[in-house]
């Protein structure tokens, strides 16, 4: 891969990584917010969200150690 | 590999330095930010473990006050299910009992009946509570707690508390 290449792919996994990062936070938000509503199952439903999210965010970073 | 004092050896034996050495490469910050999306995760995880393992205090059957001692259209303070959980009862008509949390789902401030206006208010951000416990205005977005009542042989007795989710 080019130099440009690698560079442009690296900032695009990390443009995604970034986004998703976000709406980890916003699912943390959620979380904490069922918890003050003593609402488990939505506190558990976003954090499943939030792991699935995790789990792409390695795999973006991993495509990228590979490249 | 470093030596006895955390120095690797590629920089004792390389002991140069360039400019912009100590910046952070769009990968290094891919990394910490997959590692804080992970940690992120892992907050979710410990937060909705401790939203179901959390033992909350729904109380015991108690007597409250003679329903002759709350008149029409009046409130009566109370604490339910502990010592520390302000609540209100409220006999907006004759034959009507109905208790609430007085805590503001909003941040917590203690509401209270305002018997001209019909419904709960709170004065610390004006929100209002409606008498199902809903909330018709200002920023609270979550309804009160619900003390469950019922009247025994003209006392009124609280018999449990409801409370969000668990409801």
């Amino acid at each position: 891969m080019t130099s440009t290449r690698s560079i442009q792919v690296t900032t695009a996994v990390l443009v995604y990584v970034i986004l998703i990062f976000s709406l980890q936070v916003f699912l943390l938000a959620v979380a904490v917010e069922a918890f003050l509503d003593h609402d488990p199952k939505l506190a558990w439903s976003a954090t499943a969200i939030s792991a699935v999210f995790a789990l792409g965010s390695l795999m973006f970073y991993r495509s990228l150690r590979r490249g | 590999m470093s030596d006895g004092r955390g120095v690797p050896i590629w920089r004792r034996d390389f002991p140069y330095t360039s400019e912009g050495e100590e910046q952070v490469t769009r990968r290094e910050f891919a990394r910490y930010l997959v590692a804080a999306s992970v940690a992120v995760a892992g907050s979710g995880g410990i937060v909705s473990l401790w939203a179901s393992l959390r033992r909350i205090n729904t109380g015991t059957p108690r007597e409250i006050v003679s329903l002759d001692q709350v008149e029409v259209g009046g409130s009566h303070l109370f604490e339910y299910p502990g010592p520390d959980d302000p609540a209100v009862l409220l006999r907006p008509e004759r034959d009507v009992v109905l208790g609430f949390s007085q805590k503001c789902t909003h941040l917590g401030c203690v509401v209270y009946w305002a018997p001209e206006a019909g419904h709960l208010e709170c004065p610390c951000h004006e929100g209002v509570f409606d008498l199902s416990g809903e909330p018709v205005a200002g920023p609270p977005e979550r309804p009160l707690g619900r003390i469950e009542v019922e009247v025994r042989d003209g006392v009124v007795w609280a018999v449990g508390a409801r409370i969000g989710g668990e409801a």
